[in-house]
């Protein structure tokens, strides 16, 4: 079996449609936007109907600490949070810069994904997080995000 | 009443998601799906942006609905979460 077909790429992928990322980069503004006002942004359905935190809670809060230089509350909120920030900010670039100058951080990117298997890498790293936090301190990472 | 509601709200919510998830399995593989359902915002604008291909128009308007709804009954009852605040986002 082939590498391509052990890790196919996903961030490239997200990269290399324009027209998803900027509505990416729209969305994720105004969810950080409301979060640094303290407004209700997007709802997540599972912990509003289960009471459970789903994977990415805390995400945005995390992430407009680490925008205000609170790194330990960030990381602490959330520890995928600086990975977030990265994320979005190569969308960001990706999304505004003329396309035959991205071309090479997109091809990269992309052959980075298929021979290392970084995303499948994260997403599962995001989900044992996610794991380990409801199983072993279910109380205190309840407690975290009702905070 | 407002709790009965709302929770019948989120729960339609998370039917769409799962939904669009499943579309998502289907159209773009199995990395997108799971971060639909990691990310249900990234799921949301995926769907609006594909409503038309894959058919799920009706699903993306109900899920809407259905967000905007909560987002309203939020604002009158503050009800949401079982023994948590309404103000909690992702």
């Amino acid at each position: 079996m082939s590498r391509t077909i052990l890790f196919p790429p996903l961030f490239a992928t997200i990269l290399r449609d324009r027209k998803l990322g900027s509505f990416i980069c729209g969305a994720a503004l105004l969810q950080l936007l409301l979060t640094l006002f303290g407004l209700p942004g997007w709802p997540c359905p599972l912990i509003h109907a289960l009471g459970i935190p789903c994977p990415g809670c805390g995400l945005s809060r995390a992430t407009v600490f680490l925008f205000q230089g609170h790194v330990k509350e960030a990381v602490t909120l959330h520890a995928f949070a600086p990975v977030l920030v990265l994320a979005l900010g190569i969308i960001t670039v990706c999304t505004l810069a003329p396309r035959q100058r991205i071309e090479r951080l997109v091809t990269g990117t992309e052959t980075l994904e298929r021979y290392t298997g970084l995303t499948i890498i994260l997403l599962s790293g995001l989900i044992l997080y996610w794991l380990a936090r409801l199983m072993i301190l279910q109380a205190a990472f309840v407690r975290l995000i009702q905070s | 009443m407002l709790g009965i509601l709302g929770m019948v709200v989120w729960l339609g919510c998370i039917i769409c998601l799962i939904m669009v998830v499943i579309k998502m399995f289907q159209d773009k593989g199995a990395l997108h799906g799971i971060l639909g359902l990691i990310c249900g915002l990234y799921a949301f604008i995926w769907g609006w942006l594909n409503a038309d291909r894959v058919g799920i128009k009706n699903i993306m308007m109900i899920w809407s609905l259905l967000i905007l709804i909560s987002l309203v009954l939020g604002f009158v009852g503050g009800f949401s979460i079982p023994g948590m605040t309404p103000s909690t986002t992702p």
